[in-house]
């Protein structure tokens, strides 16, 4: 279970924050923001542990050049003037950021220089961003493109490091702020996902129920029964899940004004709808899997030998095929358990409940990955809790199954 | 089983036909004159909120659709039976390292990977299939693992490494075999899945280039064409995909009855 937990959020870690898929710190600042931006965007991202920037500005207004080649060597910043440009005194190398800014501050803010800085690590018409990206390696320019020069300093983070103190916030439950509202994301987390279950919980049963027992129907009739569930269970499985939800809803909402459009007091009538196109698009799986749970059921010995004692079609799915799917129906709602809190990601969007899994879809267009990590990182709790439940419950509903556990 | 062999055959076509444009014309040229025309004379299945032909969209669509769905599922199989195969065939801390991966990724719900990597990969054809890709083979990699683990064990592996087969000659020849129609079975599931998902990255606006002439798009427009009682391009999107996913559901049903009689859901 723990090194589950590590998985989860190493994966988490790999997603959104190693720069394994692009650097998120220019994908949260932009790509043309500026070194500042980016800088604090790092910082925040923890990929830097310190930034500097703005230690030195020298306009660019005057006519004669003064070349600086900038390096960095044992972790401190050198700064070395080239032969060609006037000269300013002796290199200054192997000092700090801020006592090069302090060296420097006199001369080259005299008037009639300008100073331009000629890092050998950096390509030619490098954007500031790539600038920083260098900083990060190890070589603390930050330029600018409008002639201005400013150095920065930035301490990279080691991307272990890194893991291991996102993954103990995670394992905290320390989820920081959302980046989209500012707010602390924990508080946020039960009340919603208890709105989620209560939109998941009543539209999953009512699913369970109806496909098994379309599925016992469709067993005990065969025949054109059967075959008529059988396509329609076909069919509503290769419609999109969204066209249910868009049809219904400008049906029900949008002609016949049966449901609230909003979510708005009484609630309870807001879930109405969303539950019952819940149940209109996910009745079709279940109803297939369980029919064919149900036939693997009929063909059993332990069947044949109730009908040869002469009981009705009815009475055997009721007392001997009804007991025997437990296993199945569990292992499904058992499978199912953790995405009932985390609601259904498109209903909830699309009719603006508050839960779990709009809050998601809604992180996902801001670009909201603190929410979007959070998200994640409880339904990777519910899963494993699920797993847990299983475990436990099938010796309950199979007593073949004791034994082994 | 040949029927839905021939459908799929048909769409194929379509989208090669489309590809080359034969077949439909430009499905992104607007026509700012012809809004929401619905179906007649002009266009077969009516015009779109951009003037855009829907016909030519649906055409253009399946070529998509199979884009996204080969190139997704093809990627999830290849990472899950790559996978698979190994931890099935090495055993030991590979399979360990291997099902503690698949367990950490399934852990995470796949929707929301997907969306998270779509958003994080920026718009794009190669994003989409990465981004289903990757958060798909977990499914693959399990069956095929099991699978692997059952076949290591059998006479015809056992006999062949008696005979003095390499390991690479027993994976290749006696080991890829017998997995093949498994693997097409999941191919064809992981198929349906990323056309499916597809539909969702699109209405969720990330995903395909903005322009690309998906079903997805058209579905996903959909909210606000029928609250103008425009219905042609949902329908159109709709009914193509139901065929093309009921096909690729079919043949793998099919597929999967040859493979093991016993097991396949009775049709």
């Amino acid at each position: 279970m723990a090194s589950l937990a590590v998985g989860v959020s190493l994966v988490l870690f790999l997603v959104f924050e190693s720069r394994i898929l692009g650097d998120p710190a220019l994908r949260t600042a932009g790509r043309r923001a500026s070194p500042e931006r980016i800088g604090a965007e790092r910082l925040r991202l923890g990929q830097v542990s310190e930034f500097e920037t703005g230690v030195l500005r020298v306009e660019a207004d005057c006519d004669r050049e003064l070349q600086i080649q900038v390096a960095v060597a044992a972790g401190s910043l050198v700064l070395q003037l080239l032969p060609d440009g006037p000269q300013t005194g002796a290199p200054l190398e192997g000092r700090s950021v801020a006592e090069v800014a302090a060296a420097l501050d006199g001369r080259v803010l005299a008037p009639g220089v300008v100073l331009r800085v000629r890092p050998d690590s950096l390509a030619a018409g490098a954007r500031p961003a790539a600038g920083i990206g260098t900083a990060l390696a190890g070589t603390p320019a930050v330029f600018d493109d409008r002639g201005g020069v400013r150095l920065g300093w930035a301490r990279a983070v080691p991307a272990p490091r890194r893991f291991l103190l996102r993954a103990s916030r995670l394992l905290r439950f320390d989820f920081g702020e959302s980046w989209d509202s500012r707010r602390p994301i924990g508080p946020e987390l039960l009340p919603r996902a208890l709105r989620s279950l209560a939109l998941g919980l009543p539209a999953f049963t009512l699913t369970t129920v109806l496909a098994l027992g379309l599925a016992l129907l469709a067993a005990g009739a065969r025949g054109r029964t059967d075959r008529t569930l059988a396509w329609l269970s076909a069919a509503g499985m290769a419609i999109s899940v969204l066209v249910w939800i868009v049809v219904l809803r400008a049906l029900f909402v949008g002609e016949l004004k049966w449901f609230p459009a909003a979510w708005d007091r009484p609630y309870a009538a807001a879930l109405v709808l969303p539950a019952l196109i819940w149940v209109a698009a996910a009745v079709w799986p279940e109803l297939r899997y369980y029919r064919t749970v149900v036939l693997e059921e009929m063909g059993r010995e332990y069947v044949q030998a109730a009908r040869a004692r002469g009981l009705g079609t009815g009475a055997v799915l009721r007392r001997h095929v009804l007991p025997n799917v437990r296993v199945p129906v569990l292992a499904q709602s058992l499978a199912i358990l953790p995405f009932l809190a985390l609601g259904s990601l498109l209903l909830e969007r699309v009719f603006a409940i508050p839960g779990l899994g709009g809050f998601a879809v809604d992180a996902v267009f801001h670009g909201d990955e603190p929410v979007l990590q959070a998200v994640s990182w409880c339904f990777a709790l519910l899963y494993l809790a699920s797993q847990w439940l299983a475990d436990l419950g099938y010796p309950l509903a199979d007593p073949r199954m004791r034994k082994l556990a | 089983m040949k029927r839905w062999l021939l459908v799929l055959g048909i769409y194929a076509a379509v989208a090669v036909c489309a590809a080359f444009g034969v077949l439909g014309a430009d499905p992104m040229r607007q026509d700012g004159a012809r809004l929401l025309e619905p179906p007649g004379a002009h266009a077969l299945l009516g015009t779109d909120h951009l003037g855009r032909d829907v016909f030519a969209q649906t055409l253009h669509g399946a070529r998509v659709a199979l884009l996204v769905g080969g190139f997704a599922a093809g990627l999830a199989v290849a990472l899950g039976a790559g996978l698979g195969v190994l931890a099935g065939w090495r055993r030991g801390w590979f399979d360990a390292l291997a099902g503690w991966l698949a367990g950490a990724v399934a852990a995470v719900p796949s929707v929301l990977l997907i969306l998270g990597l779509a958003q994080i990969l920026g718009r794009g054809f190669a994003a989409v299939y990465l981004a289903v890709g990757l958060a798909s083979w977990v499914q693959c990699f399990r069956i095929v693992r099991a699978e692997t683990l059952r076949l290591a064990d059998r006479e015809f592996v056992l006999a062949a490494r008696a005979a003095g087969a390499s390991d690479r000659r027993i994976l290749l020849h006696h080991l890829l075999p017998n997995l093949a129609p498994l693997l097409l079975v999941q191919f064809a599931l992981h198929f349906v899945f990323a056309v499916k998902v597809e539909v969702v990255v699109s209405f969720l606006g990330l995903g395909l280039p903005l322009g690309a002439p998906s079903w997805g798009a058209m579905i996903g427009h959909a909210p606000d064409d029928l609250a103008q009682h425009v219905w042609w391009p949902l329908a159109a999107a709709t009914l193509a995909m139901a065929g093309l996913v009921l096909a690729v559901h079919r043949l793998a049903d099919g597929l999967r009855e040859r493979l093991d009689p016993a097991e396949a859901p009775a049709a």
